[in-house]
């Protein structure tokens, strides 16, 4: 059941007004079962791997507070990280590592092992074990208290809103809410507003510009044999979007949804192409997720703590993990050691630029160089997603190679572009609305708000006409139902 | 409750915008000139209709209410649809019989040569002319889909898309659908052969098909539940051997209920029906064709059926109205068909609800005698000018001043705008409709002929003698 699809429109507002109806000590048990009935709308069968994630997290917990001694402690983190981590390698890595081990053995001719396994990847595996993972951390670390209830530790785990695609919360923000819930009413008028509001709003992102700019992103990509410089460069800021518009919007859903129900999840996005640098890109993009290597991976593995060369180290590893953890391919490795050089060559180039900017005496506070600083940020992370769209790395590589040799500026005049599957009236209905984007990220940039909260400040007949706007774009001109074969959204396959 | 009512007042003007959106965007026939049978129902009062024809295009293009009504007064209606399918026919005259009350149903046969759909836009005309209602939503249930039902029961999953497609009859109604009786009138023709001899001879059956008799069935049902005699006919049809042995299948079937079988391509002789004068296409009858089929049916239905002649009586104004289309489409016809200048002026002379816009331009001296055509004297053409002709009535709208120009509003949407060249000036005289030229001749006679009826530019044509 994705956010745009009917099922979830029936659903939605059912979960929503029992919630509100059950008495206070039910509503963890409403809330647990409507979950649990969501993720299993997907595939019923693999609701016991959140089950077995669950018992063995919470269990971990448990332990982790009854041992006496720290090597009893750490011993309970490892095997609760080892279990996870090997549900999770099982099955979403397992024919990926298969697939390698066989292109070794074809090297020393050795004939290649059958997958004896032929299953799905669970929908959104990624995101809570590393959700549960960062329970039995937090306990260790004596962040959050073991908590004793099951039912709250399992609706902390399988929350519907953020299930599939995060945001990936932390058990002191989301766990605690769970726990409040039981003691007092968490319906609060401005954020269900506000939460409406993010909704519609991460709908039309979604179903207005994602899906209908994917239409041209397919047409770029699944045509190497045609596209040149334009074309590809094209492609790649639209995947640019795409991807932002995909999973930006998922978050709003999820924020918003939450909000409804009178829960805060944290933020996901912050106006991302809007960064000057790309380590400020990464503060920005899927917050939850980066925070979430930031704290469990980077700084356990010595962060910035052990010289420079370690620390390049580790950013690249976290990197790569990254990379690995977004998909079972080469792709999303390359792209995440790109992301790790880029971080890389910008620390080491750092006194270079400075001593550039001092050579020329550049007003790094001008307008102009920080518009500058973000053009080349996102032209850097645009070409950094080629890998991450890309079939398979030949077809990067094939990218590449068109982007840079083979220019052809007279594209942009002859009307060529439009027939990658988006007409004039299409391409007019994406600007627009892609503009409409822009505009909610200045605001979240420069006024530090989100469309909902804008939108709560104004005047009723503003807001009203702001929403209905929303709502009809979306109705009208969202890409769904009939003639339309989207791709769900592109976070659910991590 | 402040906050209640904020919430309501919300979802209910919300829902409103939607709603008015749905209204634009809502499946039309857009093939079929936004011409939709079922609203053409829907516009119907409560037991008018005595006569039903149900069927795919062979019923629409073969049997013309306005005859039946012009010659004996019947109510008659059309239920067709283009590909109109077994199951869709069925639905459709469900929904006729929620507010009709007909005494005769005709099922025209065609349905029993084809299941589903080969094309897409036939399968969303047949699962979303109807209303939505437990009658639609049973239709959807035993329809012949490709989609997914939900799509065809909330019907936005399916419609949203025509913003790319929109055009002035979604945002205003198409004026015929108030009173047309579901026939699709045309003059055009093209010969359609011969059907074989031999595959006519043919009187060999084939046993019907499971499907083909739970329809035969259904609509036998239907007509002793409701109480009207039912009847069945084939459309002038060019049939395979194969189809052949289906249709005698079902006479026999006929035959076994007691239920009347007309089958017009065996009858073609008896009617005098040509194929090289009476089809406008391969398939279907023109208006020619139709006459015949009509009549045929007409004189049956007279003499083995006690219907009221409804002529004269104000309640059945819609049939009345249906024949004034009839006559205009005609009337069309004939100019169309109007090859030399002066049969042109003759029938544009004589013609209703046409508004014809008279220009003489340039050097148009020669053209000045086919004015008295409209009465309209010498002396007043030897300056040129503008007139407009309508309904036997001539009035002058402008001289030929340079530099001058003049709108004429034909209706509420549609203006014409005449213009003068201005002395020396680069710029020609002019007629505009909306932004299309509609100007023949620089010298000469202009003329620009506007439908009332139809609302739309039906001819041009410039005379230069």
């Amino acid at each position: 059941m994705a956010f745009n699809s009917i099922p979830f429109l029936v659903f939605f507002p059912i979960v929503v007004l029992l919630y509100y109806a059950v008495p206070k000590k039910l509503k963890s048990y409403w809330l647990l079962i409507a979950s649990y009935f969501f993720y299993m709308s997907w595939n019923a069968k693999y609701a016991i791997l959140i089950a077995l994630s669950t018992i063995i997290t919470f269990f971990s917990g448990i332990l982790i507070q009854k041992a006496q001694t720290v090597k009893g402690k750490k011993l309970v983190v490892a095997a609760s990280f080892v279990s996870n981590i090997s549900i999770l390698v099982f099955f979403k890595y397992f024919a990926f590592l298969l697939k390698n081990l066989n292109a070794v053995l074809g090297l020393v001719h050795i004939s290649p092992i059958n997958n004896p396994f032929s299953f799905i990847l669970p929908v959104g595996i990624s995101f809570y074990t590393f959700q549960a993972l960062s329970y039995t951390v937090d306990v260790y670390r004596g962040d959050v208290a073991a908590t004793k209830n099951i039912v709250d530790y399992a609706l902390f785990v399988s929350f519907f809103p953020q299930l599939v695609a995060g945001p990936i919360e932390r058990s002191g923000a989301l766990l605690s809410q769970i726990e409040k819930m039981k003691e007092k009413s968490l319906f609060d008028y401005k954020r269900f507003v506000t939460g409406f509001s993010m909704m519609l709003w991460g709908m039309f992102m979604k179903v207005v510009i994602a899906d209908r700019i994917s239409i041209f992103v397919d047409g770029v990509f699944g045509s190497l044999q045609a596209v040149g410089s334009v074309e590809t460069l094209l492609g790649a800021f639209a995947f640019a979007f795409q991807i932002y518009c995909d999973f930006g919007g998922y978050s709003a859903i999820a924020i918003g949804a939450a909000n409804v129900m009178g829960f805060t999840l944290c933020e996901n996005f912050d106006a991302p192409y809007l960064s000057s640098s790309i380590a400020q890109f990464w503060r920005r993009w899927h917050i939850s997720l980066s925070s979430w290597f930031r704290d469990y991976l980077y700084i356990p593995l010595g962060g910035n703590r052990k010289g420079k060369i370690r620390k390049y180290l580790n950013l690249f590893i976290t990197f790569l993990v990254s990379g690995l953890w977004h998909g079972a391919s080469w792709t999303y490795v390359l792209w995440g050691a790109i992301h790790g050089l880029y971080q890389i060559i910008g620390d080491l180039l750092k006194p270079v630029k400075k001593k550039v900017n001092e050579f020329f005496k550049t007003d790094t506070e001008a307008f102009s160089h920080k518009s500058m600083q973000i053009v080349v940020t996102f032209l850097l992370t645009s070409l950094a997603w080629v890998p991450f769209r890309a079939a398979s790395i030949s077809d990067t590589l094939r990218y590449f190679k068109c982007m840079f040799t083979r220019p052809d500026l007279w594209v942009l005049f002859n009307e060529s572009l439009f027939s990658y599957g988006l007409n004039r009236t299409e391409t007019s209905i994406l600007l627009f609305s892609l503009m409409l984007l822009v505009a909610a990220d200045f605001l979240k940039h420069f006024k530090k708000e989100t469309v909902g909260e804008f939108l709560y400040r104004q005047n009723l007949w503003f807001r009203w006409g702001a929403l209905i706007f929303l709502l009809l774009m979306c109705l009208v001109f969202g890409e769904y139902g009939v003639n339309f074969d989207s791709a769900k959204f592109i976070y659910f396959q991590f | 409750m402040k906050k209640i009512i904020k919430c309501l007042s919300f979802s209910v003007l919300a829902l409103t915008m939607v709603f008015l959106s749905y209204k634009v965007l809502s499946w039309k026939d857009t093939s079929g000139a936004y011409v939709s049978v079922t609203k053409q129902l829907y516009n119907t009062k409560k037991d008018m209709i005595d006569v039903a024809f149900v069927g795919s295009s062979h019923v629409y293009t073969s049997v013309y209410p306005a005859y039946l009504w012009n010659s004996y007064g019947i109510s008659a209606f059309d239920m067709s649809l283009s590909e109109q399918d077994k199951i869709c026919s069925y639905y459709c005259l469900k929904e006729l019989l929620k507010t009709q009350k007909p005494k005769v149903v005709c099922l025209e046969m065609y349905g029993l040569t084809f299941e589903g759909h080969n094309h897409i836009g036939d399968e969303y005309r047949n699962m979303l002319s109807l209303r939505s209602s437990l009658n639609s939503l049973d239709f959807v249930k035993n329809g012949y889909t490709t989609q997914k039902p939900i799509d065809y029961i909330l019907r936005w999953p399916i419609v949203h898309t025509r913003y790319k497609e929109l055009d002035r009859y979604d945002f205003r109604s198409n004026e015929i659908n108030n009173y047309s009786r579901g026939a699709i009138m045309g003059w055009g023709r093209r010969e359609a052969g011969y059907m074989n001899p031999d595959t006519i001879a043919i009187k060999d059956e084939s046993a019907l098909s499971s499907e083909n008799i739970a329809w035969l069935d259904s609509f036998v049902e239907l007509s002793k539940d409701y109480g009207f005699d039912l009847v069945f006919f084939l459309a002038p049809d060019f049939q395979s051997p194969e189809q052949r042995v289906v249709t005698n299948a079902a006479k026999s079937y006929a035959f076994e209920h007691g239920i009347a079988f007309f089958d017009f391509t065996e009858l073609a002789e008896e009617l005098s029906f040509d194929p090289a004068t009476d089809m406008g296409d391969l398939l279907h009858c023109n208006a020619e064709g139709a006459f015949k089929i009509t009549s045929y049916f007409g004189k049956y239905l007279d003499e083995n059926y006690d219907l009221v002649d409804h002529r004269g009586d104000d309640r059945y104004h819609q049939w009345e109205d249906d024949y004034v289309l009839f006559e205009q489409i005609n009337q069309e016809n004939a100019i169309y068909l109007s090859a030399e200048d002066e049969d042109y002026l003759d029938v544009l002379a004589d013609s209703k609800n046409l508004v014809v816009l008279l220009s003489l331009d340039g050097e148009f001296e020669n053209c000045i005698e086919f004015m008295q055509k409209f009465n309209v004297p010498y002396e007043e053409c030897i300056n040129g000018g503008k007139w407009i002709y309508k309904n036997g009535q001539t009035s002058k709208i402008m001289d030929n001043t340079p530099g001058e120009s003049h709108i004429v509003d034909i209706n509420r949407y549609d203006a014409i705008k005449v213009q003068c060249a201005p002395l020396g000036g680069d710029s020609m005289s002019n007629i505009l409709f909306g932004l299309d030229q509609m100007m023949s001749t620089e010298n000469g006679l202009n003329v620009f002929v506007y439908d009332e009826i139809m609302c739309k530019p039906i001819s041009k044509r410039g005379m230069s003698y």
